[in-house]
Parts: C-alpha cells; structure tokens; sequence
C-alpha cells in the first residue's frame, strides 16, 4: 500500500503554518502581543483563522486522535491571545467610570425606580407607625441596631449621639468601622437575595426603609428631626442610594433567573448580565465613598445645616452622574 | 502518554466569533482552591507588609481589627483585579495551576467583567467571614458562626451544582474558569517506508475505537513494560486479522503494529471518505466475518 494517506497529506500541507502560530502564541503570552514584530502581528489572525479551518476539516477526516487534540489545543491557545488581552488598568477605570457603570444603572432603570419606590414606602410605614404610637419601634429596630435609642430616650441622649465625638484619633478607624456596619451587610444580601427571584430584596429594601422611618419619627416626637436628618442623611444618600442601587441589580439578577427568555440561565447571565455586575461594582464603590462621608466627615462637620448641604450636594452629584454622564 | 485513561475533565464548548467551536476543559474544584489559596497568601503577605509599614511610618496609627480587615480588602481585590486584568485572566496562582479566565461567549474578557467576579468573591466568602471575625473577637460561639457558615455553604452549593461549574462571580460576570491548554503536536504516527503489507480483509476488524487504542499504546515511552504490552498487543492483531504473510519476532513487533496502525488508518479514512463510519469493532454487529459479508454483496 504505497498510497499516502488524505490525513497524512492535509497535515503535512499545514504542519508549517501551525508550528508558526504556536510560536507566535507562545511569544504572545510571555511577552506580550505588542512584544510581536508588525509582520507576525498581520499574520497571527490569518494563522488563527487558518488553524480553525484545519480544526474543522480534522475534526471531520482524521483518525488521528494526537493530531486533533493538538488542533483543538492550538485554536484554543491562539483564541485566548488574541480575546483575552491585558487591559490596561488606567483606561480601564476611566471607561468603567465615564461610561460603562452610568450606562449600566440606566439600563435597569426601571429596577431602580422599584427599590426607591420600596425604600420610600418603607420609610413613610415606618415614620406613620413609630409617629402614631412608640411601641412599634422596638418591633421595626432590632436592639442591635438601636444602639441604646429608643421610646426610653430622652432628648438630651439622643442630640449625644447625633453629634458625638467617638473616633476623634483615627479617620482610618472611623472610616473601616462605618464600612464594616450594618448597611454594608443589607447592601449585599439585597443583592445576593435577588438570586431568589427578587421578593426577598425588596422586603428587604422595605425593611432599611422602616427603619430609617421608625428613627425619624423617634427623634422627631423630641423636637430632633431636622438634626436626625443632617446625621443621617450626610452619609444616609449615599449609602441608601447604595442600597438601592444593589436592590436594583438584584431584582434584576431575579428577573434573568426567573425569565431567561430564549437562553438558559446560566446564559442569560453571561448574555444580559454585564450590567448588573457593573451595576454592583458601582454599589461598592458607593459604600466606600459612604464610609469615608461618615467615618470622617460626619465627626468633622458638627452643624446640621452644613451637614444638610452635604448630603443635598451629594444626592444632586449621585442624580446627575447616574442620569447625565456617558450619554450617547 | 496522551492515555485515555488520563484525568479525564469536564469537557465543554465554546464558540468563537469565528463560528467554530473549540473544545474547552473546566478547570477541576480542587485546582481552583489550590490556586485560590496560593493568591490568597500571596496578596494576605501582601497586606501584612502594608500594615507593617504602615504601623512603622505613623506611630499613631493601631492595626485594629476593622483597618486590618480593611487594608486586606484593598490590597486582596487589588491584587486579583491588577493580575487577572494585566495577565489577561490569570494570577500567580492561576499560572501555577495552568488556569485561566475567559469570557463565557467567547468574547474578549471586559474589565468589567474582572472586576465583578473579583468582587463577588469578597461578598461570596470573605464578607460572611470577617462578620464572624467582627463580632466576637476570636471566642465564636456557634449561634455568631451559623448564619455566616450558612452563607458560604450556599454559594458552595452554587459553584458545585452549576451545570459549568460557576462560582456566583463567574454567573455574575460571564466569566469561565479553564484549564490552559498546553499539547504539544506529536509526531504523525502513519508517516515512514511501509514493511508489512495487509490485504482488505485483514482490516476489516477494527474500527475508529481500536486504531486510537492503538494509537496510545504506539505513544507511549520506551520501557520494558510498554515493549511487553506491545507485543502482546501485536500477537492479539495478529491471531484476530488471521496474519500468516510470515513470522514475526522480537524488535519486529514494533514495526509490525506502526504498519499496522497506517495500513488500518488508510484504510478506515477512505472507508470514510465514501461515507461509512466505523466507529469499533462491532460495526457490523449483524455480519459475523468479512467472508460471509462478501457473499452477501
């Protein structure tokens, strides 16, 4: 049988250009792509393409099974340096900040429009049920939280804590302790709940809002409640923003989970979900800037009013950021 | 060896902008903890230094607890986000676990994207962690451990029961964990001078399964142990395909199965071409021998 085989004579055609690619990819992913001269660099998608068409042909005529687990390997190798390549970090976080992450918010609008609408509604139940009758603000506010405020409280208590000097040596302590508080928790679990379906993080958002409504009412019966508002609200826009933004991108998770549309959901994840990860990465750094608005500013402004112009100054900068900025 | 017994991994497709779809392998759960571990040490180091110098530039400044938690948050996510961005989806752990990162269409790996998954960790593990850590100090009674136990079990319970092997950050993200490919292109087996020749019947027996059987054993390395294995191998073929062209001994079997191989691959490939797949031996399950099925034509 002097005949040469069809396999034998399609590999030794295209061995050459093979043997090429892999060494331009073995370059790439050392050195870099742009490490490549101008001519590899013209060559390297026309090996690429080639090697994909060697691949289908091998994987329909040969026998060889070495041959097409090489095939498959280098196709691979020579997809990866060419699609997944090092980012660079600087014009990566201008892009995410001037584009990508306002762009994401905006995409799940409607998401966020329904978590403010919870919020609200929870702070109003909870202003109307605490105004009403100051038994309910045990049952809203868990002992933990309340931090030794409550129907008990008298006026002089509660102004202590509002403009109390309690991490005067370290703004770095000041700054991981408000990080590491309540919100920071509510702000991922409404997140991570959304994989639920999304009720769980609406009641959830409902709940912070009950909260921050049972408070108002608490020290608005002692005549507090503009300074309660300048304590809260001086860091509270952010952070509830925060949480609404995480609300928001997790009812959206819930959504994909419960209505992938023609995918499955683990691809309607991949396909749809790029905003909701933006959108959470936007919800972190809202938190940092949070905790660095109350561990260091709150201690540092004492005034009400300056601290109301604060939080109006950052409710206007969140408003226009998220609606104007990266706009087609 | 190129064996097939060999680890045989959780296989998947991918399809390229291209429109061809490459055949993917799912990085193992043991090899992305071993890697997790590795960066973890890496960046934890890391953090400690940067505590270390901080402590000894401000006097005034006390590693607490909550800036300890603090500077490793900032230095761990850093550390991941700065090499699975500039290493194009991989770590130092990574690399030395031959893993990679890639989008999960097939698409260029977004910043975005290593930002997110990198994040998600932090809340999938090292959040529910610290809690523990900030709240009792380091007595823990089992009521402070529970919810946050709880919680990791669950996103555990995620990365195992999805059906590709996604961490929550990777479902989030679009991400993919693989195992970097690394096969080298060996040599063609059916290349060199024919010795033995092979009539049609006698490659009638085996089909697609047994050449690539073959194809192993012929590629394993040189020992007593292999050179044993193939000349049993080759005495099999021998007394299955009915050989009686001349006796064979010693050194001989090893050409004898190479001629073998190539005469059987030919053979089976233009069996191919005309559009007849034998897939093993049992091909023709109802024909019993090639005499009978010559009768039948």
């Amino acid at each position: 049988m002097a005949l040469t085989l069809k396999s034998q004579e399609f590999r030794r055609e295209r061995e050459a250009g093979w043997l090429e690619l892999e060494a331009l990819v073995a370059q790439a992913q050392q050195r870099g792509l742009k490490s490549l001269p101008t001519d590899a660099l013209r060559r390297f998608p026309l090996l690429y393409r080639s090697a994909l068409s060697s691949l289908s042909v091998a994987r329909s005529i040969a026998l060889d099974r070495a041959l097409l687990a090489y095939l498959e390997d280098l196709s691979l190798r020579a997809f990866v340096a060419l699609y997944a390549r090092p980012v660079a970090i600087g014009a990566a976080i201008r892009e995410f900040l001037a584009r990508s992450l306002p762009r994401a918010v905006r995409s799940i609008s409607v998401h966020v429009w329904i978590a403010l609408a919870a919020l609200a509604v929870g702070a109003i139940s909870g202003f109307v049920l605490v105004n009403a009758d100051e038994g309910w603000y045990p049952v809203i506010v868990p002992a933990g939280l309340a931090g030794g405020r409550g129907p008990g409280s008298t006026r002089e208590e509660l102004r202590k804590v509002l403009f109390a000097q309690t991490h005067s040596g370290s703004s770095l302590l000041a700054f991981a302790n408000a990080l590491f508080s309540n919100n920071t928790l509510v702000s991922l679990l409404a997140f991570g709940l959304g994989i639920l379906g999304g009720i769980p993080t609406l009641l959830l958002t409902f709940a912070n809002g009950l909260m921050v409504g049972a408070f108002l009412a608490l020290h608005a019966h002692r005549g507090l409640g503009r300074d309660f508002t300048g304590w809260l609200l001086i860091h509270g826009v952010t952070e509830l923003g925060a949480i609404v933004i995480f609300a928001a991108a997790g009812m959206r998770l819930g959504e994909l989970v419960l209505f992938p549309g023609p995918y499955s959901r683990t691809d309607a994840l991949a396909v749809h979900g790029g905003a909701i990860g933006e959108t959470a990465v936007g919800g972190v750094l809202m938190l940092l800037a949070a905790a660095v608005l109350e561990g260091v500013f709150r201690e540092a402004v004492a005034s009400t009013d300056q601290r109301l112009t604060i939080a109006f100054a950052t409710f206007l900068f969140w408003t226009l950021y998220f609606c104007l900025v990266g706009r087609r | 060896m190129t064996g097939a017994g060999k680890l045989a991994r959780s296989e998947r497709r991918l399809m390229t902008p291209e429109g061809v779809p490459l055949r993917i392998e799912l990085a193992e759960p043991g090899e992305r903890i071993a890697a997790f571990l590795a960066d973890v040490s890496l960046a934890t180091a890391g953090a400690l230094v940067v505590l270390l110098a901080g402590a000894l530039a401000s006097a005034g400044l006390k590693a607490t607890l909550p800036v300890a938690l603090f500077v490793s948050f900032l230095v761990r996510n850093g550390y991941f986000i700065f090499f699975e961005l500039r290493w194009a989806g991989t770590t130092p752990g990574k690399r030395l676990l031959g893993l990679r990162v890639i989008d999960r269409r097939g698409g260029p790996l977004r910043a975005g994207s290593v930002v997110a998954r990198n994040l998600t960790r932090q809340a999938e593990f090292f959040f529910p962690a610290e809690m523990v850590l900030m709240t009792r100090g380091w007595v823990w009674r089992l009521a402070d451990i529970l919810p946050a136990a709880i919680w990791i079990a669950a996103m555990a319970a995620i990365y195992y029961l999805s059906p590709d092997r996604l961490r929550a950050g990777d479902l989030i993200a679009g991400t993919l964990v693989i195992a970097a490919p690394k096969r080298v292109l060996t040599e063609d087996l059916a290349r060199g001078a024919q010795v033995f020749e092979f009539t049609q019947e006698q490659l009638q027996h085996y089909g697609v399964k047994e050449l690539q059987v073959l194809e192993d054993v012929l590629r394993e390395g040189h020992n007593a142990e292999s050179a044993r294995l193939r000349s049993e191998i080759a005495e099999r073929i021998q007394k299955r395909i009915g050989w009686t062209q001349q006796a064979i001994a010693g050194r001989e079997m090893e050409g004898f199965l190479r001629d073998f191989y190539r005469a059987q691959r030919a053979f089976l490939e233009s069996r191919k071409n005309l559009g007849e797949e034998r897939a093993d031996k049992f091909h023709a399950a109802g024909v019993v021998a090639p005499q009978a099925r010559k009768d039948t034509n």
